[in-house]
């Protein structure tokens, strides 16, 4: 199958196309999927500072 | 050749011109906005690619498909499906809810909050330090192949010399900045491996001629490899043949289950400001991967074809017997030049980024996981401790970069992803999906995986434990158990039991208490 010697190893070349087709779709589909923000923004602010010090305190 | 130093040098001052630049605006675009990074899902997907992937996929992995074949491309299929679209989709946004909710910043400090435990954020902190380096070597030994070969140095010293200007890089603000520069390098990366299978299967007359071209040069698969199940570089390995457990449990499985548990990639999923940035991401992350590991495990066995056209040899013997070096001479050899001269620059960069996100996991780990949150230390120690980590997880880099043998990319990278799949993966998944999971559930299923993985590879697993030779010593016997068993990979054994274990004991202890319950599902 497409010059591959065992249909094995042909489904495996012809899958990693499909999933990648699958993400395209998926990433289509949900493009706008979950855009609002339900968390709560104080502790979302909270959490954003405590990133920025985590950060800061690399070389 | 001078022209090509000057070019990349000319590339490295551009890329650390963007780190630094990148540093600098991230910090003061967040400080402004405060309510969440405004960090683009293209920005995104892209820098969990160029962490994801790196000269380990493609050179190392490429190199191993070069010597087994097309049977690895299922490790692309893994690499999509699950490091893309299940990791993204299902992982992706509920550790996002979960981190921000429980105000966790690393892997260990989402496991350590969600089990009310810091013995889990220590013990994972720690694991994380001390093997973390071995799968940073794996990059930094692609790298350094690469630049052996193109710059015609010896290895130590483009390994060395390599390390010193990410060092400078890293110490110059490249650690905080890696977002920024990684969606550069994503898209020079793109773009050279399409040009390189274009390229590939032009040479050899198109797609189904060039598969055909190497179906028929099945008899030229060398005796000590058919002997092992080779049975051609189009063709699966004989079933169950060392070969084949090779093949489909340490790198198809191995490493494409394994993802899903990589520290340095489930942190990036904190970072995005809400889910429909990860569903975006599904799309350009798949064909991302698609053109990275599934390009270079395209590439790989067709070079046998190439090569053997061109100068009457395979791969392997065109490498002389290091894996590790096929890719970087398949790129030198049959490419053009001006291509060589952009794929390592492509390469420098991809490499550099994951380096950097690698030690920046690394001191991190020891820093904020096992020093400040696990023994309760602050006071200004945990800055300290953070340096310290990164300057150690950087030695420590080098050291196992100089002393692993060569052929070892492919190995060490599955070794990692191994080690972190039988660890965290029951434990993560459990964290994220199961209310009824435990803190000795998972204190068990963490310790006991990441025993029972050691243990394997130790006593068992043929490869490793003749290298460690503590088996040998203790019993007299190079492996405790025979043939199949010492050719299964230790995450095909691990990982059940830590499942097992994650699950009975959950069941056996009583539940967390709802209070706690209800803080981590607040907003899932």
């Amino acid at each position: 199958m497409f010059g591959f010697a065992d249909s094995l190893t042909a489904w495996g070349y012809i899958l990693s196309i499909l999933a990648t087709i699958l993400c395209i779709i998926y990433g289509l589909v949900n493009w706008n999927k979950g855009t609002e923000i339900e968390e709560d923004y104080r502790r979302i602010v909270e959490w954003e500072r405590e990133e920025i010090e985590v950060e800061e305190r690399l070389p | 050749m001078v022209l090509n130093v000057i070019l990349v040098l000319l590339y490295l001052i551009v890329i650390f011109y963007l780190g630094y630049k990148g540093w600098r605006e991230t910090r003061t675009a967040s400080d402004y906005m405060i309510a969440g990074r405004e960090i683009n899902p293209y920005v995104m997907a892209m820098s969990y690619g160029a962490t994801f992937i790196s000269t380990s996929a493609i050179i190392g992995f490429g190199g191993a498909a070069a010597l087994f074949g097309f049977s690895v491309i299922w490790l692309t299929f893994l690499n999509i499906f699950v490091g893309i679209f299940i990791a993204f989709a299902f992982f992706g946004k509920r550790t996002r809810k979960i981190g921000r909710s429980l105000d966790a910043h690393t892997f260990p400090e989402i496991l350590g909050i969600r089990y009310k435990s810091k013995f889990i954020q220590g013990f994972s902190g720690l694991v994380i330090f001390v093997f973390l380096p071995v799968y940073a070597a794996a990059v930094l030994i692609g790298i350094s192949r690469f630049i052996e070969v193109y710059l015609n140095i010896p290895y130590w010293a483009g390994l060395l010399g390599f390390s010193v200007i990410l060092a400078i890089y890293d110490f110059w603000g490249g650690l905080k900045g890696v977002m920024y520069t990684d969606a550069l390098q994503g898209t020079l990366m793109f773009i050279m491996m399409v040009i390189l299978v274009a390229f590939t299967y032009s040479q050899l007359g198109g797609v189904f001629k060039a598969h055909q071209t190497l179906t028929s040069m099945a008899n030229l698969v060398p005796a000590k490899l058919k002997a092992l199940g080779h049975m051609g570089w189009t063709a699966s390995p004989k079933s169950g043949s060392p070969l084949w457990w090779i093949v489909y449990s340490t790198i198809v499985y191995g490493v494409g289950i394994g993802v899903l548990a990589q520290p340095q990639l489930a942190v990036r999923f904190m970072t995005v400001k809400n889910d429909a940035s990860l569903n975006r991401a599904v799309l350009v992350g798949g064909v991302f991967i698609l053109a990275m590991t599934g390009i270079a495990f395209t590439v790989g066995p067709l070079s046998n074809a190439v090569f053997f056209q061109k100068f009457g040899k395979i791969s392997i013997a065109m490498a002389k017997g290091n894996i590790d070096k096929i890719i970087p001479i398949y790129i030198e050899k049959i490419m053009p030049s001006w291509f060589a001269t952009l794929f390592l620059l492509a390469m420098l960069a991809a490499a550099m980024s994951t380096l950097s996100s690698q030690y920046h996991g690394g001191g991190t780990s020891l820093g904020r996981d096992f020093y400040e949150k696990s023994l309760g230390k602050t006071g200004g120690g945990e800055i300290m401790a953070t340096r310290f980590g990164v300057g150690l997880t950087i030695l420590f880099t080098i050291g196992w970069g100089l002393f692993l043998p060569p052929s070892i990319i492919a190995i060490a990278t599955a070794f990692f992803f191994g080690l972190c799949s039988s660890t965290f993966l029951p434990m993560y998944f459990s964290a994220l999906y199961w209310k009824r999971a435990t803190r000795a559930g998972a204190i068990t299923s963490m310790v006991g995986g990441f025993i029972a993985s050691f243990f394997w590879l130790i006593f068992i697993h043929k490869k490793e434990a003749a290298a460690i030779g503590l088996c040998k010593t203790l019993t007299g016997k190079v492996t405790l158990l025979g043939f199949p068993w010492n050719v299964v990979d230790p995450n095909v054994i691990a990982l059940p039991i830590s499942i097992i274990l994650m699950i009975v004991v959950s069941l056996a202890t009583s539940k967390m208490d709802e209070e706690h319950l209800e803080r981590c599902f607040e907003w899932t």
